[in-house]
């Protein structure tokens, strides 16, 4: 066949945009040129940005990643691209790469408030090792800190648990997770006894309805939007309802699209209860044999410091207990959810939440249900998700194909490194907890260690690292792939002072100059993404691997390196008692990085060189720097967690089989993935015959929780008289600190401004593209309006994007958490915006 | 020459609206709308920097639904005329890799 390039490379872009649609044209032929000349080196590997879990292909050339294109054989998007995706190869090049260490330096010295200054790795080593050991000495562990991600790839989240819990014997590592999954993890704990969801993607196809609560998929999961949306457009009677404070873009295709007051989800779940029970559509048989009915403790505040008011006048604040109930005390309790209390205080019209409970009530409707920040940055987040999952245990819609309770995530590696690998700092592996002694006993056998190494009282969470900063007692701390100076809320009073503590010494490990890096003493340039070997864990379970691409610009080295390096600074008499040490008088004399990464495991295999099936051969720095393939042994010692571990279905497969696929979903047993949990057939871990069994717990059975309403910590009054939401735009993932450096995304979506409603701007002299300043009782910043775009508030409420880090919202944002999940609540709290 | 494959849901009842709509801008072509409101497009553009706005522009157009890229290419003008000799379809970056293997 002749044609010439420009009709043959369109010809090639209609035929894979039809084929993605699943779409025959005639008269189009499918082709494609030899591709020898073209000289790009093509391999896999999970997309940087979101918890979707894209599998992107890398096409690299001269050391350079040029092109990255979707994956047509990927099962999680099928060759789909988001715009983000798009630019993916450009989020390694911004001009601003840090290259090089950077030390805050006066006359040659460390200096507090010096400029920075490069030094080499040894220098910023010698002197961050010192101020370690310095802070151990003086106050112990508990002084010593880490700041984590969901970013992180498994090995590296796994190397600093063995740091901190092991090493340094300090429980404070909390990964940036914290303020996106902590509440969906409280829940899974309290529902389930297992963390992450029972259903996956596949329910995207199997559902015959779908309800987003808090979830804006269309920009936050294109790639999984797309797939919904296909469905809703092609399977006959699909509907599509939709919960949010604001309307966004998923109303465009919402048969029911619901505008709630803030905090009432509480109230509409509740009604929804209520109403399958008044109208007996419970499934009796589900309830009867899977579930146990509770209740939990009430009134229980909102995370803030100790002394301020609204802790005080909390009666149980902080607290979890779930006591058992029957079904009918369980009736009785959301009795006076009623749809005409529903109605009144979520101000949606009846007639909508009725057509929601109808569909949840319906035993012949599969229900998918999806959410993401909207019900875990909630102050009563780990409540909310579990009124959710009452509902679906209600009527025994979940753990099968299309009935699907789904907590999507935000981060790419949130579910794979921040909770698999357990790097909170109450967690260890596999769903294990410091608190539980068998548990420290198990994790110091795998890791041979003394017994009574690891500490047993969790450590600072990631809002408590701020405030123990800035209260002096956390000194010695370690930021790590993740912007925490822009993410975290209430940074004016929080976040910057802790920084900025002369008592604290703080660190940065980040490619680009972050707000964040910028309030550091010591920066750390690092590696990133395909600059290393990596493997990450996606929403639905399922663990992808990578290979190195490229060499990192300059004297960058990845988080994995940093750790295991810095490791070697430490003698264990430094940092553990003698007494300790006695127990494993074999450990004297040696450094941490011996005693926890050559330890017969993690340096158990050779090195070696990494080729793929087609023979193209891949650097990987860590092997050539450590001697040893290092990803391979940490993985594999990890997984011991999961196959000898006490927590049931936990287990990973072998290292080289996920080099191979295109993602494994765990638990994965004899080399097979498991699509969905609990339930016989799907899951290996059921009883024979059992139908279902919920066997994170131990008599099988799931919780349901009664949870009332309960109001929120900040409420807009007379002066302040605005909700402010925070969140994300399609075009900027997180901080931006990656997609405000491609150039499109940039130019797409420069500043974050204020979505408001258009009465409100008139009210206060503003309209359209206008700077206003947002002010709250803690801090304020000054943004455009914006009456028309995607987001549309109702009145008394405005979204402002936290992409930002030149208007960074969180100066404004509250600090209340989920006295539970210790999760942030960044979609309430009360503002004012006035003209400039 | 940047030449990109575009896939964009509507509505079944919005589609020829879309469309229209899409056609305003230069180098949109629309191939294909299946009865289900899919709608095959392709971008065509010089300029590396105009084609991304193109595409950026898509997601926002009113009753875009969903834009998923999913091909995209760019080489230099002078090569386009030359003709080519092609072979069947298949995925250039998987045969190059040898990750048919591992497709399930």
């Amino acid at each position: 066949m002749k044609m010439n390039r420009r009709e043959f490379i369109k010809t090639n872009a209609i035929a894979a945009t039809a084929a993605a649609a699943g779409v025959t044209l005639p008269g189009i032929k499918t082709a494609l040129a030899k591709s020898g000349d073209m000289k790009i080196r093509w391999d896999k590997a999970p997309c940087r940005f979101c918890g979707t879990g894209c599998s992107v292909l890398v096409g690299t050339k001269d050391g350079r990643v040029v092109a990255t294109q979707g994956d047509p054989d990927a099962p999680v998007h099928r060759g789909l691209n988001c715009i983000k995706g798009y630019f993916l190869s450009k989020i390694m090049y911004g001009k601003d790469r840090l290259t090089q260490p950077l030390l805050r330096m006066k006359d040659g010295k460390y200096d507090k408030n010096g400029d920075f200054t490069p030094v080499s790795w040894d220098t910023a080593f010698d002197v961050m090792a010192q101020k370690w050991k310095e802070t151990l000495k003086k106050k112990g562990p508990t002084a010593v800190g880490m700041f984590g991600s969901g970013q992180w790839t498994v090995w590296e989240g796994y190397a600093a648990s063995k740091l901190l819990k092991a090493g340094f014997r300090s429980n404070n590592l909390d990964p940036n997770a914290r303020h996106c999954m902590a509440s969906a993890v409280g829940a899974f704990m309290r529902g389930f006894g297992s963390d992450e969801p029972m259903g996956c993607y596949d329910d995207l196809e199997h559902a015959d309805v779908f309800v987003l609560w808090g979830a804006n998929m269309a920009e936050m999961h294109p790639i999984l939007w797309s797939r919904l949306s296909d469905t809703r457009l092609t399977k006959e009677g699909c509907e599509v309802h939709v919960l949010s404070t604001f309307k966004n873009r998923c109303f465009d295709l919402a048969d029911n699209g619901m505008v709630f007051t803030p905090q009432t989800d509480l109230v509409i779940l509740n009604y929804i209860a209520n109403y399958i029970i008044q109208n007996k559509a419970y499934n009796k048989e589900f309830i009867g044999k899977h579930v146990n009915f509770t209740k939990t403790v009430t009134d229980i505040g909102y995370g803030l410091r100790p002394e301020h008011p609204l802790e005080k006048k909390a009666k149980n604040s902080g607290k979890g207990k779930l006591s058992k109930i029957s079904f009918d005390e369980y009736a009785k309790s959301v009795e006076k959810y009623t749809l005409d209390y529903a109605a009144q205080m979520s101000g949606v019209p009846k007639e909508q939440l009725l057509k929601l409970a109808k569909i949840y009530a319906d035993p012949n409707k599969k229900v998918a249900s999806y959410w993401t920040m909207g019900f875990n940055q909630h102050t009563r987040g780990v409540w909310v998700n579990g009124l959710l999952y009452n509902v679906h245990l209600l009527m025994g819609k979940i753990s099968e194909p299309g009935n699907s309770p789904f907590s999507l995530t935000g981060q790419p590696s949130a579910c794979g490194t921040a909770r698999e690998v357990g790097t909170f700092s109450h967690r260890l592996p596999a769903d294990l907890v410091v608190k539980k002694k068998a548990y420290r006993d198990f994790a110091e056998k795998i890791w041979k260690l003394p017994e009574g190494t690891i500490p047993a009282k969790p450590g600072y969470h990631a809002v408590l690292q701020n405030r123990m900063l800035k209260d002096g007692k956390l000194n010695a701390y370690w930021v790590m792939c993740n912007n925490n100076r822009q993410a975290a809320a209430n940074i004016n009073e929080e976040a910057w002072p802790g920084y900025r503590n002369p008592e604290n010494f703080i660190v940065v490990s980040d490619p680009y100059p972050t707000v964040t890096a910028q309030a550091a003493d010591l920066i750390l340039p690092t590696a990133m993404w395909t600059e290393k070997e990596g493997a990450y864990g996606n929403a639905e379970r399922r663990t992808q691997f990578w290979r190195q691409q490229v060499a990192p610009p300059g004297e960058a080295k990845s988080d994995l390196w940093q750790l295991m390096e810095f490791a070697k600074r430490f003698k264990v008499e430094e940092v553990w008692p003698e007494e300790l040490i006695a127990k494993k008088p074999e450990y004297r004399g040696k450094t941490l990085y011996d005693i926890l990464y050559r330890n017969g495991q993690v340096d158990k295999y050779p090195k070696q060189t990494v080729k793929d099936s087609a023979g193209n051969t891949y650097q990987n720095d860590e092997m050539d720097d450590f001697g040893f393939y290092v990803q391979k042994g940490l993985f594999e010692e990890y997984r011991l967690f999961g196959t000898e571990g006490p927590k049931k279905g936990h287990n990973l497969g072998e290292f080289e089989s996920y080099h191979k696929a295109r993602g494994i979903r765990w638990p994965v047993v004899n080399g097979k993935e498991t699509l969905w949990r609990y339930r016989e057939g799907y899951d290996p871990f059921v009883k024979k015959g059992a139908g279902v069994q919920f066997y994170g717990k131990k008599d099988g059975r799931a919780n349901i929780i009664f949870a009332p309403y309960e109001p929120p910590a900040e409420v807009p009054d007379q002066e302040y008289d605005l909700w402010l939401s925070t969140g994300r735009v399609l075009e900027h993932w997180h901080s931006g600190s990656m997609t405000r450096r491609v150039p499109e995304l940039y130019r797409a979506f420069p500043d974050a401004v204020i979505f408001m409603h258009p009465e409100d701007a008139k009210k206060r002299g503003l309209r359209r593209g206008l700077a206003a300043k947002i002010i709250s009782r803690r801090g304020e910043i000054i943004a455009r309006v914006e009456t028309r775009g995607r987001n549309r508030p109702p009145e008394g409420l405005i979204f402002v994007p936290w992409f930002d880090a030149g208007r960074l919202i969180n100066k404004v944002t509250l600090d209340a958490t989920d006295p539970l999940s210790k999760e942030t609540d960044y979609k309430k709290c009360a503002v004012k915006v006035v003209k400039v | 020459m940047n030449i990109s494959g575009v896939l964009v849901h509507s509505r079944p009842e919005t589609s020829e609206a879309v469309k229209q709509r899409l056609l305003a801008f230069d180098g949109v072509e629309v191939h294909a709308i299946a009865d289900n409101g899919k709608i095959i497009v392709t971008v065509e553009e010089k300029d590396s920097r105009l084609m991304a706005d193109t595409v950026m522009d898509i997601q926002n157009v009113e009753g875009v639904i969903s834009a998923a890229l999913i091909y995209h290419h760019y080489e230099e003008d002078a090569s386009l005329d030359e003709p080519v000799e092609t072979t069947r379809l298949q995925n250039e970056a998987s045969k190059d890799s040898g990750l048919e293997e591992a497709a399930k």
